[in-house]
């Protein structure tokens, strides 16, 4: 009997060609020592501390196959002819975005008091998000044949912060324990530039382009120079060689409930990163305004090709005075942290207790995509020194699977983790094939 | 066994994750770079073109430049002119007074009747049936001795039309008329001809005419190596389309060297209000398109018949034009020349207005419309 569930969570584990979830995957790992990170009410037996792990999470709503199509005659674009606008743009998301973070947590501390566990860390985080309309691709495959086209949120943005947490988890009973994180933010750095606004008119005297950008630059490394309304330039920037101090701050919150009824049954639910970071934009800037196109008008002497060329880039160059920010000072952004929401449930096999199997579900309001994923997993043991989990379900961007692994040397526990969709990667490439949800996470830790 | 046979498993299926990839999407297999822009269509409003006018026209090709300059002048505000100054006749003063009988008596000359045609340079315009309007005509004589002298004569200043009927004439009788002397040419008929006559003046003729000369008249000649006795015509008029003003004109341009091939054009609608102040009206008949062998481009086609009515400068007629550029099957190719067949006439709702370098033509909410998309990194 033991042998059959085994080898059933093993096939099913098979489907998903053995990748896994990095976070959720700590839910399913044995002993996986920072588990409060998923629920702050679930924490390990031991104390501990940890260092430099690195988490890297992606999600792109688009990959490799939303752009590009195999056929007979090679791999083409959604911009060739052979492609129809409807399969082209039915690909395309409103919002072609990709969303990503960088985490490096540098020190984490577990310290286990009676019916209580303190946890500690200092990470770094460093999120990025790059997005495009629709409504350009839909210009560049079927043209202008709308007379409104909205641009907007074309932009890219980055920011680098410092979290620092205290986390308490506590046992209610031998069946309920809840747990709190609060998470202090200092903003280092950060970047953005992006359309808020970019609505395209058409009519037959021409184009009438509404535009509302801003470029923000919270940052003691640098400073603009000039005065409040006027136009920048990049030679504007300069270093300011201040010691990087914050440059804004916030407050986060992880919540959690787990119930055990027994010694085999755990369930989990939690809602982490509720909060926001607030950012002094001192460097802030923006543009706004109509700006018109209404032809070249050409004179005699324009109409040579040095004429034509000549007239184009002067066009282009008064368009793109027209979106050059403005200074404007002491601006603060206040941003809502992308928050999750976690519900899960672990079953270790009474007479196996090499073998846990469970499910976890999840989701988070990224600002473009929000993703969501349910998935089943099974976390197997077959040395006391090896840890080995996988999973796999469905989400957002379709199936998914995950995998991870957990090697412990006397104290040390090293564990690697990746999750992701069926996407694929191009050969010889880190390109996505399909829209997918990717999170590698490594770590080490040390047990006290 | 079994433990090892897990790891192994899992281990192997771990390896077979990370190296997942789809090879239909392999981006060392060929890829086809060729994409088409805006496949439905594209809106490229261009505005106004121009004015491209005569005087650009001009200068901006040195010989069609020399050749109008040499036929036409241009006012202050550039309106064209023709000139010219022709002598009727002509003799010595010298000779003449040689061949007087009695030079110590006063001499009744008879010279007879003498005519001559004026404007040389009209006539070359006129072949091309252009009118004329503001015609001054200026009839003088060159009085070459010290003392006046009198005229006597008939003159008869006659204009014809194309066929050389002649449409007007004028006569103006001359009895002793007084001919003071002078180093200058004598105005003794000054003539504005009828606004609504563009019949150039085509002969003039002095009937009759004598010169009463004064005794010892050898003696008389004012110093010069070309005193003569002189009778002659200074026209002036401004060319102007008339009636009759009419052709037709095919003209090919080569070597024009356009790769359009590449782009894959299937179907191209230029819109454009025509603002025209040229006086006549102007029908473009066909437009071919040439390969690089010069045979036509039967494939592609343009809108034909496209009219283009005249105007004047200050009140220029507007012509809504939507011109075409169609391929019928497959797409536009390469373009080595084009041939225009086009017919120029006279424009009746515009009348007679003289030709000046200001005329043009301008292109007021011009656009493009390309159907079919833009192909751009095609084979």
């Amino acid at each position: 009997m033991k042998k059959i569930i085994l080898y059933i969570a093993l096939f099913l584990s098979a489907g998903t060609l053995l990748h896994g979830q990095v976070y959720q995957q700590g839910f399913f790992l044995k002993d996986y020592r920072p588990i409060y990170r998923i629920n702050p009410a679930l924490f390990p037996d031991s104390d501990f501390i940890g260092g430099f792990e690195l988490t890297r999470n992606k999600v792109q709503n688009y990959g490799v196959s939303t752009f590009y199509y195999p056929t007979d005659d090679g791999l083409v674009s959604g911009l060739n002819e052979s492609v129809s606008a409807d399969q082209f743009l039915s690909r395309v998301p409103d919002i072609v975005a990709r969303q990503g973070e960088v985490g490096l947590n540098l020190f984490s501390y577990g310290i286990r008091r009676g019916n209580g566990y303190h946890s500690f860390e200092i990470g770094f985080r460093l999120p990025t998000i790059i997005s495009a309309p629709k409504g350009i691709f839909e210009l560049l495959k079927r043209g202008t044949v709308e007379n409104q086209y909205n641009l907007s949120d074309l932009g890219v943005q980055y920011k680098a912060y410092v979290e620092l947490s205290y986390g308490y988890g506590y046992k209610l009973s031998d069946i309920v324990s809840i747990g709190g994180r609060a998470k202090v933010l200092l903003a280092l750095h950060g970047m953005s530039y992006r359309f808020t606004k970019l609505d395209v008119q058409k009519s037959d005297a021409g184009y009438t382009i509404y535009s509302q950008a801003e470029l923000d630059l919270p940052s003691r490394f640098y400073k603009i120079d000039g005065f409040p309304d006027q136009d920048i330039n990049l030679s504007d920037i300069h270093s300011s060689y201040k010691f990087p101090m914050p440059t804004g701050g916030g407050a986060a919150f992880d919540l959690g409930v787990a119930v055990t009824p027994n010694e085999y049954l755990t369930l989990s639910a939690s809602i982490l990163d509720l909060g926001a970071l607030a950012m002094h934009y001192g460097n802030a800037a923006v543009s706004t305004g109509y700006q018109y196109f209404n032809g070249l008008d050409l004179s005699y002497d324009d109409l040579n090709k040095n004429g034509l060329t000549n007239k184009a880039l002067e066009i282009g160059k008064k368009f793109l005075d027209g979106l050059r920010p403005r200074l404007r000072y002491n601006k603060w952004r206040f941003e809502p942290l992308p928050f999750t929401a976690n519900l899960g449930i672990r079953y270790t096999l009474p007479n196996f207790d090499q073998l846990r199997i469970g499910a976890i579900a999840q989701y988070t309001n990224y600002k473009y995509s929000p993703y969501w994923e349910t998935r089943l997993g099974a976390d197997y043991t077959p040395f006391k020194w090896l840890d080995l989990t996988a999973s796999f379900g469905r989400g957002t961007y379709g199936f998914l699977y995950g995998f991870g692994i957990s090697v412990h040397v006397s104290r040390f526990q090293v564990y690697y983790g990746l999750e992701t969709g069926t996407c694929g990667t191009q050969k010889e490439t880190i390109n996505l094939i399909d829209p997918s949800h990717r999170t590698w996470s490594i770590g080490l830790t040390y047990d006290l | 066994m079994n433990h090892r046979f897990l790891l192994l498993s899992s281990l192997a299926m771990l390896l077979l994750s990370v190296s997942c990839t789809r090879s239909e999407y392999d981006p060392s297999n060929r890829i086809n770079k060729e994409m088409t822009l805006f496949g439905e269509e594209v809106y490229v409003p261009v505005g106004q073109v121009g004015p491209v006018t005569v005087k650009s026209l001009l200068s901006s090709s040195k010989t069609i430049g020399d050749l109008v300059n040499t036929l036409l002048k241009e006012e202050y505000d550039g309106t064209f002119y023709v000139e010219s100054d022709d002598a009727i006749y002509a003799y010595n003063a010298y000779r003449q007074a040689l061949e007087i009988p009695d030079s110590s008596q006063p001499y009744h000359w008879d010279i007879g009747s003498q005519s001559g045609s004026v404007a040389s340079t009209a006539f070359l315009l006129r072949m091309f049936n252009m009118g004329f309007v503001n015609q001054h005509l200026t009839l003088y004589v060159l009085n070459p001795i010290t003392e006046s002298l009198n005229l006597n004569t008939d003159i008869w200043v006659r204009c014809t039309n194309s066929a050389y009927v002649e449409t007007y004439s004028k006569e103006f009788k001359m009895e002793d008329y007084n001919l003071k002397s002078s180093y200058s040419k004598i105005p003794i008929v000054k003539l504005d001809l009828p606004a609504d006559l563009t019949d150039m003046v085509s002969r003039v003729e002095f009937n009759d005419l004598t010169l009463d000369l004064p005794a010892k008249v050898g003696d008389k000649i004012r110093t010069s190596d070309d005193a003569k006795y002189s009778f002659g015509a200074q026209y002036k008029a401004n060319p102007a389309p008339t009636e009759n003003f009419s052709f037709a004109q095919a003209f090919s341009l080569s070597n024009l060297n356009v790769p359009l091939g590449k782009f894959k054009l299937h179907k191209c609608v230029l819109s454009f209000d025509l603002e025209n102040t040229l006086p006549f009206d102007v029908t473009v008949r066909s437009i071919k398109l040439m390969n690089k062998k010069g045979d036509y481009i039967t494939d592609v086609v343009f809108s034909s018949d496209i009219k283009i009515m005249g105007g004047k400068p200050g009140a220029p007629a507007v012509t809504p034009v939507e011109l075409q550029v169609e391929a019928l099957e497959g797409t536009i190719p390469d373009i080595e020349g084009v041939a225009v067949d086009v017919k120029i006439a006279y424009s009746p709702s515009v009348g007679v207005v003289p030709l000046s370098s200001a005329m043009g033509l301008s292109l007021k909410s011009a656009s493009v419309k390309l159907h079919g998309g833009i192909t751009l990194f095609g084979k």
